[in-house]
């Protein structure tokens, strides 16, 4: 089979979140794992590693932030236009593993994207878990997405949310998402993490894990890298001997913290 | 059991697979010698050490078409044309085989692939090292697959080793002989790498000799570019000027271009040339070495070679204390 090869699905809905920030739901059943990734192409324009951002049977949905040429043309596509995918790529999260414990969540900004599909896959298993805590931090109010998704969830879950910088509207808190954990003030027990964002967020999201006493192996990290296939072939994404779209994306963070420049 | 080819019988097996296959062989130019397409026994020039550029190229090109496309209809091309390699060095055929291992895996690359199966190996014996050479350290001066032929030259004529079933159909004819001459191969080799010297590598991820080295370096690329494993690209679509049909094809990229570790928001892993630099000899000689348990450089130093400030891999190894 020629891995290179993308397949073309419709879009079947787009939605806005922020200027520049779009959700595109693609029409398509394949079986894929939360924090796994898609090849997903524009003809002409290119193809670019996006990860999915939902768990469900008859569609994926892809969170795209305008800050690239694919991305661009990515977010100008219109409902009943197609979209070439190919994949899922890579391990995402181990949700398996992970059952029976408290899943804690961290995301900053559009590594929002790939731990929406862990909340989703929660809510759909969630007798074999024994609870969720959500903390998201964003740029600001107007960087926020999911809104009302993050507003539903928190009827059922702890869900703290923080913005670096708030506006005359802004009631929530105001700070780094790490301050909103060290103020949770938890421990590390039966708690698994699930972590994504920008890599200086990460950094601290771990140094701050590592004070409230949790160890390496209790955290997963998403991490992001340019990739031109997808296959372990291109090396774009290699890094300290692994590849993150085969290895990764998502690594525990035992071994994540070997993976440097 | 071994054939012996006359050194006379060369030139008419030569001519003979010029009938039916493309044939690349070495060719003289000036003061290297290259790869290249030839027609008749006449062009080649077996009278080198190593080519200055590997065979890379022939399996890898520098820019190859993964489909074109128009509308939404895709349509693909592989080069299914036969082809012969001769004269290849071991530690080249060595080489495919790193690059094997990376592109015929689980998620097979049917381009490389097609290639790779439509492209007899006839492989030559060393009879010299060169001055760069310290293929001998990872054992890549011998081969025992990967090739067709393997030929090694003695006083009586071309020794001929069979490596496979196609091999064999082709000294199947009257201008080879069997033979029980066991030829000696005794190379003197300048430079090494020791198990010793890996070791002190791996524990010297960081240490002030990548920067003071990569001060040196230019970002040509051109190590990567020659390095007969270096097998890394990018992709790019191609529009043409209907703005519909067009092409997506993939060209030859390199870990010493700052842009190779660039993510979204333009932020870069390896900005500095340090950086990248060690992660060249890390992947070389570490990180392929982790994951296929096999050394992936070959040792035929072409990368200080045809570096231009002549950063040399093989002396950064010696200074790690």
């Amino acid at each position: 089979m020629n891995q290179y090869i993308p397949k073309f699905y419709k879009i079947i809905k787009k939605k806005q979140h922020t200027n520049d920030t779009y959700l595109l739901r693609v029409k398509v059943s394949i079986p894929y794992e939360p924090g796994q990734f898609f090849q997903v192409s524009v003809l002409n324009i290119g193809e670019a590693p996006i990860s999915v951002c939902s768990y469900q049977k008859d569609y994926i949905d892809l969170n795209v932030r305008d800050v690239g040429s694919v991305t661009h043309a990515l977010c100008n596509l219109k409902i009943g236009d197609k979209v070439g995918i190919r994949g899922p790529y890579g391990h995402g999260y181990p949700m398996e593993l992970m059952k029976g414990n408290n899943i804690i969540i961290i995301a900053g900004g559009t590594g929002f994207s790939p731990v929406r599909g862990v909340v989703e896959y929660i809510e759909q298993h969630s007798q074999d878990f024994k609870g969720m805590k959500m903390f998201f931090g964003f740029r600001t109010p107007d960087d926020i997405l999911f809104r009302d998704e993050i507003e539903n969830w928190s009827k059922k879950f702890e869900v703290n949310l923080t913005v670096d910088k708030g506006d005359d509207k802004w009631k929530g808190k105001v700070g780094l998402v790490t301050k909103i954990l060290e103020d949770s003030k938890m421990n590390n027990q039966n708690k698994v993490v699930v972590t994504c964002g920008p890599p200086i967020m990460i950094k601290f999201v771990i140094l701050t894990l590592k004070k409230l006493g949790f160890n390496d192996d209790q955290i997963y990290v998403s991490l992001e890298r340019m990739m031109s296939c997808g296959i372990q072939k291109c090396g774009n994404c290699l890094v300290g001997g692994k590849y993150v779209c085969k290895d990764g994306p998502v690594f525990n963070y035992k071994e994540a913290k070997f993976l440097v420049d | 059991m071994k054939k012996l080819l006359k050194k006379d019988g060369l030139r008419q097996f030569f001519n003979g697979l010029t009938r039916k296959y493309a044939i690349i062989a070495p060719v003289k130019k000036k003061d290297i010698h290259v790869f290249e397409k030839v027609n008749s026994f006449d062009e080649i020039d077996l009278n080198f050490i190593n080519t200055a550029y590997p065979v890379k190229s022939f399996f890898l090109p520098v820019y190859q078409e993964l489909f074109s496309f128009n509308g939404g209809k895709i349509n693909v091309k592989t080069d299914n044309s036969k082809k012969v390699v001769f004269g290849i060095r071991p530690c080249d055929v060595n080489a495919l085989l790193v690059i094997d291992r990376i592109f015929l895996d689980e998620y097979e690359d049917p381009y490389y692939k097609a290639r790779r199966n439509n492209t007899i190996i006839i492989a030559l014996s060393c009879t010299e090292a060169g001055e760069n050479c310290f293929c001998e350290s990872f054992g890549t001066n011998k081969l025992t697959k990967g090739f067709d032929l393997l030929l090694t030259k003695t006083k009586q004529g071309y020794v001929v080793e069979t490596g496979s079933e196609k091999g064999k159909q082709l000294v199947n004819s009257k201008l080879f002989s069997n033979t029980n001459i066991e030829p000696k191969i005794e190379l003197k080799f300048k430079k090494h790498i020791t198990e010793n010297d890996l070791n002190k590598l791996k524990q010297n991820f960081e240490n002030p000799i990548w920067e003071e080295e990569a001060k040196k370096c230019l970002s040509c690329t051109a190590c990567t570019s020659t390095c007969p494993t270096c097998p890394c690209f990018f992709v790019r679509d191609e529009t043409n000027l209907d703005l519909k049909s067009g092409k997506r094809y993939r060209y030859w990229a390199s870990c010493q271009l700052k842009n190779f570790s660039k993510v979204a928001g333009d932020a870069f892993f390896r900005k500095e040339r340090s950086k990248r630099l060690k992660h060249r000899i890390f992947h070389q000689l570490v990180y392929y070495k982790d994951k296929f348990n096999s050394q992936m450089c070959v040792g035929c130093g072409r990368c200080f070679t045809n570096c231009p400030t002549k950063i040399n891999m093989v002396e950064i190894l010696g200074k790690i204390k």
